[in-house]
């Protein structure tokens, strides 16, 4: 519009001018402007009609891999001498390679299509819409008109690989899994030796038992191996989270949650997630990989929130956790926590917290200073107090130092551990 | 292409002010065309779109103050004719850069430049032969010119304003 309102003014005051002075060879100049105007004005677009197609070779993706999206477009209405499409990818969305938007010349008729790669960071992405900027040949009048499509994209968290999980609820599920179950049967782990039973297999026969009784015979006895019941809590509250700077440590909860959920659904055990922040956004429990992309699409728009209702974590329905289940909390935890999950151990739940270490995190944005140090032991040292309470209730906790991979510690925390290591929780 | 010739011109539109003003010894406004087709240029290498906008301004001012002071007519046109040129190809290409090149870029290109020619040729015949009439109108056919236009004014507003 404003290069109209130029050309306009311009006649206008050539026309002005032409008049002032009374000379037709100054109206005559504006006669330049006026055909060039007109003729703007006479081929300037009436109407838009186009159909759209789009296509993406996934809708789901990690923030590593790259998406390819083919758009095509049929002009159904008059030729359009340029056409600008505008791609409307939201801002955490980038191109890696061709371009999502285009000039394109399109007779009647015609059907053209280009495709672009894209990639971006975690979250779900809506591609619902795309912007149609059609002119006459000189750009003067523009016509825009937005087409919505189908679309959507979900980058996942990334899942690190981890070889197994060793956890121990105090109840299990009946179908048959990994999880010791602490009753007797058929298994591999062995539990106790019992009287022999008819219909034993001879090799579970215990003979060195049986050699001091020679009146009787006794049975080894093995642990049943069954799936358990896990409820994973992400912790979004901001004030746990957020910290010097917009410093979030949240990507880092968002990764051990969906590191973990690969695992304990691959392991066949039944798993719900809870999202603990701004609201509760609670995905009911389930297995295999349903679950499993129904839990990381949650995780893929999980985003950090504050409430007043959720600014502690005595707001934790527990009932939605089956009793005495496993239960993981992903937590950089404050001191105002350590109430609310005692009272959940001493309700019978096994609960492993995995604590990004926020002391180590704000740490390493901060001046290399004297009074920054001393802040840091006296912050680390109500950390340690805290988590050595923590571990005298029972709960089992993970200090997890963000600039280590947390493959490597879960690997080493809650990995199957070596026969000569005693059983008992691992110390941070 | 259309970089070239919006380049090429404007050097023309300059250099045809320039030395139409020249040849009546209004040196100093010809020195001040030099300079600001130097500062177009410059403009155009640091990509401020809209100082190309005041020069046309300028231009087209530059040429009716030349025909008032007795210029050859046909040369001002021709002058503002370039200028109209080289603004509306320095427009272009920057519509086109925004987006990177496709295959289509060609043909719209060449497009452009068909329909800008006809327009061109349309527009300076138009403007050569006006000057070459010389009607007399009535009182009452001028007024009914005048309302006409008045008219047509209060529809193009309404029109621009949708």
């Amino acid at each position: 519009m404003q290069r109209l309102f130029l050309l306009t003014l311009i006649i206008y005051l050539l026309l002005l001018a032409g008049l002032i002075t009374r000379d037709g060879h100054v109206l005559g100049l504006s006669l330049i402007f006026m055909v060039y105007i007109s003729f703007s004005i006479l081929s300037a677009p009436r109407g838009l009609e186009m159909k759209f197609q789009r296509q993406m070779s996934s809708s789901r993706a990690s923030p590593d891999s790259t998406v390819t999206i083919k758009t095509s477009i049929t002009n159904i209405g008059s030729t359009l001498e340029e056409v600008k499409i505008l791609e409307n990818l939201p801002d955490n969305l980038s191109v890696c390679d061709g371009s999502a938007s285009q000039i394109l010349f399109l007779p009647a008729g015609k059907t053209t299509s280009w495709s672009y790669t894209i990639k971006g960071k975690r979250g779900a992405y809506n591609l619902d819409s795309i912007d149609v900027v059609t002119s006459d040949p000189f750009g003067l009048i523009q016509k825009t008109k937005s087409y919505p499509l189908d679309g959507q994209l979900f980058v996942v968290p990334p899942i690190l690989r981890l070889k197994d999980v060793v956890i121990r609820p105090r109840r299990t599920r009946v179908y048959s899994g990994i999880v010791p179950s602490r009753t007797g049967g058929t298994g591999i782990d062995f539990l106790a030796v019992r009287d022999y039973k008819e219909g034993d297999p001879t090799h579970w026969i215990n003979w060195r038992v049986s050699a001091r009784y020679p009146s009787k015979f006794f049975s080894n006895e093995f642990e049943q191996e069954r799936v358990a019941d896990v409820g994973i809590v992400l912790d979004g509250r901001m004030r746990a989270n957020l910290f010097t700077g917009n410093h979030s440590l949240f990507e880092y909860s968002v990764l051990a949650a969906a590191t973990l959920v690969d695992i304990f659904l691959a392991q066949g055990n039944r798993v719900s997630l809870l999202l603990y922040g701004k609201s509760l956004q609670w995905t009911f429990p389930g297995y295999g990989k349903n679950q499993r992309e129904r839990i990381l699409r949650v995780l893929a728009q999980a985003q950090p929130g504050s409430s007043q209702v959720f600014e502690d974590l005595d707001n934790i329905p527990t009932r939605l956790f089956p009793a005495h289940s496993q239960v993981v909390l992903i937590s950089p935890l404050i001191v105002e926590d350590v109430e609310m999950l005692m009272k959940l151990r001493a309700r019978g739940y096994h609960v492993i917290i995995i604590s990004p270490d926020p002391v180590t995190f704000e740490a390493s944005f901060l001046p290399d200073q004297p009074e920054t140090k001393l802040a840091e032991r006296i912050v680390r040292l109500e950390r340690v107090l805290m988590i050595k309470r923590l571990q005298r209730a029972g709960i089992q906790v993970i200090n997890w130092d963000t600039s280590k991979p947390f493959d490597q510690i879960a690997h080493s925390h809650l990995g199957r551990r070596p026969l000569w290591i005693p059983s008992g929780d691992v110390n941070p | 292409m259309s970089r070239t010739i919006s380049n090429l011109c404007f050097i023309v539109g300059t250099a045809v002010l320039s030395y139409s003003y020249l040849l009546t010894d209004y040196w100093i406004a010809s020195l001040g065309f030099i300079v600001l087709g130097l500062f177009w240029f410059i403009s155009q290498h640091y990509q401020y779109t809209w100082f190309s906008s005041w020069v046309l301004l300028i231009q087209s001012a530059v040429a009716a103050t030349g025909i008032w002071l007795g210029f050859a007519p046909i040369y001002m046109a021709f002058a503002v004719l370039n200028g109209l040129l080289a603004w509306d190809l320095i427009a272009f290409h920057n519509r086109l850069t925004l987006i990177p090149p496709n295959n289509d870029f060609p043909t719209i290109e060449r497009r452009h430049l068909f329909w800008l020619g006809i327009t061109a040729v349309i527009g300076f015949l138009l403007s050569a032969v006006s000057g070459m009439l010389n009607i007399q109108l009535s009182f009452f056919l001028t007024l009914f010119v005048a309302i006409i236009a008045a008219l047509g004014t209060v529809q193009m507003i309404s029109w621009l304003r949708q």
